[in-house]
């Protein structure tokens, strides 16, 4: 029996799946975000979705572009002028090596490696998951971080590049986007320098009214609709006017904590407390989407993206690092801290999917995204402390409930 | 009552720093008085400018202990600046010549306990403190 189901019950069915999950995850030490795919995989055409039809064709895409432009935002807010300046070279540039790395090897070991797929030339297919390469999550990192009471300049180093770098992530895919659907060279970086300028310019003005509004509004209930009435508004200009919505919402975040300055984390605060929800809906979205026959049939592009993307990741904060003057231990062992890719990442490959260009591998690119998460959320930690061991980081181990 | 008259009655010391302290200056201001919990923040001609809370200043201090951040919070871990760049500017205030009602009822809608008294040029008075407010309500009361 088929039944077709509103997109409310279903984005509601996934919500309350992947929560409940997660829930049971957490409770065992478990990663949630393999919870969360889990329980969106149960609605994948495999499972449920034998059954359960939903159109969801536009409502997904309005709630990946809405859902990505508040990360974006917070991203964006999530460094002032001063605090990059005082974070030193030394970390802005690993961070730049470790981004610039991962997409480049990315992208040449796709389209040197993997044979035409159909649907897009293997030049656009190997721009797709280049832009996607960069970002790193940084909840696994702090998390190894805190539970050995990890101390030192390799440590210090790791949170400023995993913070910086899904800016730098954002940036990359904004602008390989732009390239990518130009219709040649030449036309695509004409419409990259409008469509990016043009996006930087609207997020910084509106950011500047929105700090302006943040001055005078001292409710503190009034805060949240107001940021996300900019953030929706700001996406829904740039979409009408062809600019980057990402960029947008990214330029809308940093320039109104720029114009606030002091009391800016007021503008954020509130909005932080969405970022689980967004990421249970990536998540969940993408789980939805796992198809297996897809995953036996790409297995070879899976294991590259997985393999050069660390090697991306590992050579290029190697040379960020040694090209900015950093000590050894952390030329050597900031690679390695950087393996895990999540909620971003994820999101980036949904809102890859919605692009017309990439609509007949949409489900290939999801899926392999999707399987090479999972591989680095179980990676990623064991990299991490071995990099903090090696470098003589690591302290006593914490047991839970005590300081 | 005019909030003057209220301070004159009930004086209260105030703790300032300067806007170019260090966090590690301010910290060692909070810690130097047992149970302070707010700290104003100073510019160069003496006008008050930020407000720190002993929550606020926490938070910063034992960062590592949490094993959850978000962006924000681990660069303010990494990177975190002087005093004017971590206090609020924006808290509530009271002026020497309101009505003490009018303050009270500010202090408990914004959930304050010492509301800082600033005059017209912008310097720190004093504070009023919430529980001082409820002694002098309960001894009205028990008096009538």
């Amino acid at each position: 029996m088929e039944m077709t189901v509103p997109a409310l019950l279903y984005l509601g069915l996934l919500l309350v799946c992947g929560l409940l999950f997660g829930v049971i995850a957490s409770r065992f030490q478990l990663p949630r975000v393999a919870a969360y795919v889990i329980a969106g995989m149960l609605f994948s055409p495999d499972l449920l979705g034998r059954i359960i039809h939903t159109g969801a064709g536009e409502w997904s895409e309005t709630l990946t572009t809405t859902a990505l432009g508040i990360i974006a935002y917070l991203i964006g807010g999530s460094i002032t002028m001063q605090q990059l300046l005082r974070m030193g070279k030394m970390i802005v540039g690993s961070a730049l090596g470790e981004s610039f790395g991962a997409v480049l090897v990315v992208f040449l070991a796709v389209f040197f490696l993997i044979p035409d797929i159909g649907g897009v030339s293997v030049l656009q297919l190997a721009l797709a998951f280049a832009a996607i390469a960069a970002s790193t999550a940084p909840a696994g990192t702090v998390a190894v971080l805190h539970q050995y009471r990890a101390h030192g300049p390799l440590s210090t180093t790791l949170l400023g590049v995993v913070a910086l770098d899904d800016a730098l992530g954002i940036i990359f895919f904004s602008v390989i986007m732009v390239i990518v659907a130009g219709e040649s060279w030449g036309h695509g970086l004409v419409v990259a320098s409008r469509e990016i300028g043009g996006a930087l310019i609207l997020g910084a003005v509106t950011g500047g009214l929105l700090a302006r509004a943040g001055k005078h509004i001292r409710q503190g209930g009034m805060r949240l609709p107001m940021v996300l009435g900019s953030i929706l508004l700001v996406i829904g200009v740039a979409e009408a006017w062809k600019l980057s919505p990402l960029l947008s919402a990214m330029s809308l975040g940093f320039s109104s904590r720029f114009f606030l300055k002091a009391s800016g984390d007021r503008l954020f605060a509130p909005v932080e407390y969405l970022e689980e929800m967004v990421f249970i809906i990536f998540f969940t979205l993408a789980g939805a989407h796992f198809e297996f026959s897809v995953f036996l049939s790409h297995f070879d592009l899976i294991l590259i993206y997985f393999f050069a993307r660390i090697i991306g990741k590992l050579a290029g904060a190697s040379i960020g690092a040694q090209i900015s003057g950093a000590p050894k231990t952390i030329v050597y062992w900031l690679g390695p801290g950087l393996i895990p890719q999540a909620g971003v990442a994820v999101g980036l490959a949904l809102t890859l999917s919605h692009q017309p260009i990439f609509h007949e591998v949409s489900i290939v690119i999801v899926n392999v995204i999707l399987a090479t998460t999972l591989l680095y959320e179980v990676l990623g930690p064991f990299a991490a402390r071995l990099a903090l061991e090696r470098s003589g980081e690591l302290g006593i181990k914490r047991n839970r409930g005590k300081l | 009552m005019k909030i003057a008259e209220w301070l004159q009655r009930h004086p209260a010391e105030v703790v300032t720093v300067s806007a170019d302290a260090s966090l590690e200056q301010v910290l060692a201001v909070l810690l130097s008085k047992p149970g302070l919990r707010d700290i104003y923040v100073l510019a160069d001609d003496g006008q008050v400018t930020g407000h720190l809370s002993h929550n606020k200043l926490a938070r910063l201090v034992l960062a590592e202990h949490r094993p959850v951040h978000t962006r924000r919070q681990i660069i303010e871990r990494i990177a975190c600046g002087s005093a004017r760049e971590i206090m609020s500017t924006h808290f509530s205030t009271a002026h020497p010549e309101e009505e003490l009602d009018n303050v009270l009822h500010r202090q408990l809608e914004h959930d304050v306990e010492d509301m800082p008294v600033i005059d017209s040029e912008g310097r720190l008075l004093g504070t009023i403190n919430l529980t001082e407010l409820l002694h002098e309500a309960y001894k009205q009361s028990a008096g009538s």
